[in-house]
């Protein structure tokens, strides 16, 4: 009975008899591949997975022998130069059988191997797709966008405002620039609306992208003029999933967030720009109004021939001037210096991966150090290996093997065995990547691409070729390099002991060392990992379920009031629902989020000091009580809040602090514009400080606004979030979701998730990079306790005679015991100095601080824990064999000799 | 045609195929098991070896098909050899190289028994 792989293997065995001179393969190539296919069956455990790299070494080095004809006489091995081409494939084939009849040896070797590898290749994979492959588009890499700070009002980064982009395109540093801005809206489906990204571009973004339309036109400049006809491109998958790719959608119209759009073009495939899964594109325009600077939108330019980044940084920081200016009059001389005001050109494949980055490298690192660990316990094997051969190496050299013989045996077991566990490594390489594709693509940009490709596989090929010669090179020292007489008569001699110990001595030390830095990273990510399981976030996260809902374009405030009210009632007659209330923003979700200064009547306008930016939160009157936020002063928000003539505001305990120290804010009258015709409102409460911004963020001051009542202050929204605190056991949400469709079928759910995912998801990447540097460390703590224990045993067994010569002469079994326990820690104690050195060496380089939370890299106390651990393993692994050395019995082990 | 003394010392395949064709007439695949047996298992054989030397060894006169009247390629898996009059001179010329070789070699390393 053959198997899809067996079947698999002879097809492969059938092609590689291409090799031979087609006369030989037509006369003997059909029994040939019979006889592979029967000894395929017959063969089981690992014969059965050795049988194809076996029989294909055997093949290609017969097969070359014959092409350069050495095989015309009958003395395959003998001398002449072409003899040489049919010898790797014998060599290689022999090492294969010797490396069969040995599973102890080559089975560990493998799995390490294959281990290593397979992590190593996946993460270079990911790291290769994700940080290192240039954008996929022609000129990528010139493509910038800017980048603004203003660090004096609590802003790190923000993107663009029409007032940089009109700024930015006078600039000679560049030759295009485009703004575009993504957008969900309601698509209008012939049964149900859904929700869908568009990416509403200027005319100018898609050649600059080098696209070009598979079906249609892209955009011309007259798309975006007030008046033009609205129309939408089609992304290349919506064609073919929503359109079944029919040549004729063009000039079929869509419905998109209440708009009839006229569909004029279709992208090109491949095209996931900014990200994969937007549906649509619109033409996008700049709006005429600046107000004082709506970053909201998003900004690509190509630099111009001739153009570097210091160049475009250079002139982009003298033309901030120019940019605050179109802010409008409300932005004073002097802000720039109060804001700290600064913009910054980078590259834009940098700003796609910007969050990723330190992560990614400290994962590749730490699979490095794995591989290298890995390695040395091969090493290690070989080295063992290499001792039990001695004899079979001098007897065969006895027999007339000269030393280059042996040599290319050994080589062709070190390559056999390297190339073996790669190939197994790369196995489970592409199935990790594939894995690590399906979970993360949606939060790693770049990762769609990530596989293992020719790099990876380049990579993989190095790694070989410099393992095989390592392990090769480790029985060519011990073997080659004295005389096969000597060594078969004299047996062991003690200085050759000595130095075969201080290597495996030194493997041990490194091992020891790259475990340590591993611990350490690791014990620092777990640290970082309870701080932030322990951020308070402000509310009470269990049992509270945030559904979004897509209210499209119709954002007029008086009927978001009712539909909210519509939604909370249905939801709130439901038996698992406590408490329920609206907003417009997910916790810790900071997207959408709005904000301004808070001027306080009757309070004299700091001059000099820059105003601190308030964010603006919408909600409905339970939204405090459903999420358990502390109501620290005032009155809770009622239902005729939203009709009130003064509307009423509430603050959080952060915003209260900055702006009325220890007085009582309540009853204040504030301004959320220093024009004197804007809104007046009262403040009737203040309330806890949450975390909105991640677990990561601090809290920032925060104004909250019940939903209904006129506001300049904050703006439309198109996601209505419904807040539920349910009472009964988990798995309400199913139910949520139906009561929320069936109540409003037109404002489709766009996630519903519990507080607790919310949470979850925020701490992923610190989650994924605490799960990894712990698995890396417990295989680095594991063969590194291996290495020690093989070292130890090795020694005592040598040293059997002369322990028990010292007994029989008095020695205590503890004092032997003690000198056991000394000589291997010896190796360890260095190993740790250095890892301890090393570790401390990385935490300067800062990228374990970048992803680190409230912990520093060079915490003692992390440092001396991992130390101690690390210590105390490689105390057990010495221990085991010590105790055994101390227990002998001289007069067995004289007697025995 | 080389002489008997050019062709040793004999590989390892070749002697295997001589001293398993020495007993009885063997199909390819029929070598391949009386070699796998008489070793222990430790020589296997691959397709390969096992025909790149059966068609060597034709060349070289030290073994033979049974039906003379068969087509080369002509299902050469089930065709049957059996070794000629040269080929069982060189078996038994390599048996004695080897055995000479042995001795000498049990001699080398004899004293190490005696040196603890």
């Amino acid at each position: 009975m053959s198997t899809g792989r067996e079947r698999l293997a002879v097809r492969a065995y059938r092609a590689a008899l291409r090799l031979y001179p087609r006369a030989f393969r037509e006369a003997w190539g059909e029994p040939m591949a019979q006889e592979f296919a029967a000894a395929l069956e017959a063969a089981s455990g690992l014969d059965r997975v050795l049988a194809l790299p076996a029989a294909l070494a055997d093949l290609a080095g017969d097969a070359l022998a014959r092409r350069a004809g050495s095989r015309r006489g009958p003395h395959g091995a003998g001398g002449g130069p072409a003899a040489w081409l049919g010898r790797p494939g014998r060599e290689l084939a022999q090492a294969a059988r010797a490396l069969r009849r040995r599973p102890a040896f080559t089975l560990p070797a493998l799995v390490t191997l294959a281990l290593g590898v397979g992590a190593a290749l996946s993460v270079f994979a990911v790291v290769d797709a994700v940080l290192l492959r240039p954008l996929p588009y022609p000129g990528g890499e010139r493509l910038v966008t800017v980048v603004h700070h203003a660090p004096g009002m609590d802003m790190a980064e923000l993107p663009n405002a029409p007032a940089s982009v009109r700024t930015y395109r006078e600039a000679r540093a560049f030759d295009i620039v485009a703004a575009y801005h993504t957008q969900a809206h309601n698509l209008q489906g012939p049964e149900r609306t859904e929700r869908v990204e568009v990416l509403e571009a200027e005319p100018s973004l898609f050649p600059m992208l080098g696209a070009s339309a598979r079906l249609g036109r892209l955009f011309e400049e007259a798309d975006a003029l007030p008046d033009a006809p609205q129309v939408a491109l089609l992304s290349h998958e919506t064609w073919q999933t929503r359109f079944g790719g029919a040549e004729d959608v063009l000039g079929r119209s869509v419905e998109l967030g209440g708009t009839a759009r006229e569909i004029v073009g279709v992208l090109p495939a491949g095209l996931a720009f900014p990200r994969a899964g937007l549906a649509f594109a619109t033409p996008y325009a700049l709006p005429d109004s600046e107000a004082g600077g709506n970053f909201g939108i998003a900004m690509l330019a190509r630099l111009a021939e001739g153009v570097d980044l210091a160049m475009a940084q250079r002139e982009v920081a003298a033309l901030q001037p120019q940019v605050v200016e179109r802010f409008g009059p409300g932005v004073e001389p002097g802000w720039i210096e109060l804001a700290g005001w600064s913009a910054t050109v980078v590259s834009y494949r940098d700003l796609l991966v910007n969050s990723v980055r330190a992560a990614l490298w400290l994962v590749l690192g730490t699979v490095a150090l794995v591989l290298l660990i890995a390695v040395a316990n091969v090493a290690n094997l070989f080295l063992l290996r290499a001792e039990d051969r001695h004899r079979e190496i001098a007897v065969r050299a006895a027999l007339g093997a000269g030393r280059a013989r042996l040599a290319g045996g050994f080589l062709a077991e070190g390559l056999l065995v390297a190339a073996a566990g790669a190939a197994a490594g790369c196995v489970l390489a592409v199935w990790a990547v594939r894995a690590f594709v399906v979970r993360a693509a949606d939060r790693v940009p770049r990762l769609a691409d990530a596989a293992i490709d020719g790099r990876a596989l380049l990579v993989a090929a190095s790694l070989v070729l410099l393992a095989g010669l390592l392990f090769a090179a480790i029985p060519m020292l011990r073997h080659l390099g004295r005389t096969f007489a000597a060594t078969l008569r004299a047996g062991r001699g003690v200085t050759e002991a000595r130095e075969r110990l201080l290597v495996r001595r030194a493997l041990v030390a490194t091992q020891v060392a790259l475990a340590l830095v591993l611990l350490a990273g690791s014990g620092l990510m777990l640290r970082s990992f309870v701080r932030l399981r322990g951020v308070d976030v402000g509310v009470r996260q269990e049992g509270v379920l945030v559904a979004s809902l897509s209210l499209g374009n119709d954002t007029e405030r008086e009927r978001l009031r009712l539909v909210s009210a519509e939604l909370l009632e249905a939801v709130r007659a439901m038996p698992e629902v406590a408490s329920a209330a609206a907003t417009n923003l997910v916790p810790l979700t900071p997207g959408g989020m709005q904000g301004g200064p808070m001027y306080v009547a009757g309070q004299p306008e700091s001059t000099g000091a820059l105003e601190r930016i308030v964010f603006f939160k919408v909600i409905t009157p339970d939204f405090f009580a459903t999420l358990d936020i502390p109501l620290i002063a005032g009155r809770a928000m009622a239902p005729a809040d939203a009709t009130a003539s003064i509307p009423p505001v509430w603050i959080n305990r952060m915003l209260a602090v900055q702006h009325f120290g220890d007085t009582s804010p309540l009853g204040r009258q504030v301004r959320f514009n220093d024009r004197d015709d804007w809104l007046v409102h009262e403040i009737a409460g203040v309330v806890g400080d949450t975390r909105d911004f991640g677990l990561r963020e601090p809290a920032r001051p925060m104004a909250f606004f019940p939903l209904g009542p006129p506001s300049q202050a904050y703006g439309g929204f198109s996601t209505l979030n419904v807040v539920v605190r349910t009472a009964g056991p988990a798995g309400a949400a199913p139910a949520l979701r139906r009561v929320l469709e069936r109540t409003r079928p037109d404002l489709p759910v766009v996630h519903l998730l519990s507080l607790e995912e919310a949470v979850a998801r925020d701490m992923a990447e610190t989650t994924l990079t605490v799960l990894i540097l712990g698995l890396a460390a417990a295989a680095a703590l594991l063969l590194g306790a291996v290495g020690i224990y093989g070292v130890i045993a090795y020694a005592v067994g040598r040293r059997a005679r002369e322990i028990a010569i010292r007994m029989a002469l008095g020695a205590r079994a503890a004092g032997v015991h003690r000198m056991v326990l000394r000589q291997g820690m010896q190796p360890v104690a260095l190993g740790m100095l250095l890892g301890l050195g090393a570790a401390l060496l990385l935490s300067r380089a800062g990228l374990m601080a970048s992803v680190l939370f409230e912990t520093s890299a060079r915490d003692p106390a992390i440092l001396a824990g991992v130390t101690f651990l690390l210590g105390a393993v490689a105390a057990v692994a010495t221990y085991v064999p010590a105790r055994r050395a101390a227990r002998v019995d001289p007069a067995d082990v004289l007697r025995a000799e | 045609m080389p002489a008997i003394d050019d062709l040793m010392p004999l590989k390892p395949a070749w002697f295997h195929i001589l001293l398993a064709l020495g007993e009885q007439p063997l199909h390819g695949f029929g070598v391949r098991d009386v070699v796998l047996a008489r070793t222990a298992g430790r020589v296997t054989l691959w397709p390969a070896t096992l025909y790149g030397s059966i068609a060597d060894m034709c060349a070289a006169a030290l073994i033979e098909p049974l039906a003379e009247d068969a087509e080369p390629g002509d299902d050469a898996r089930r065709r049957y050899y059996r070794i000629t009059p040269r080929g069982r001179r060189l078996l038994r010329a390599e048996g004695e190289r080897l055995a000479a070789l042995a001795s000498a070699a049990r001699a080398l390393s004899a004293p190490e028994q005696g040196a603890r």
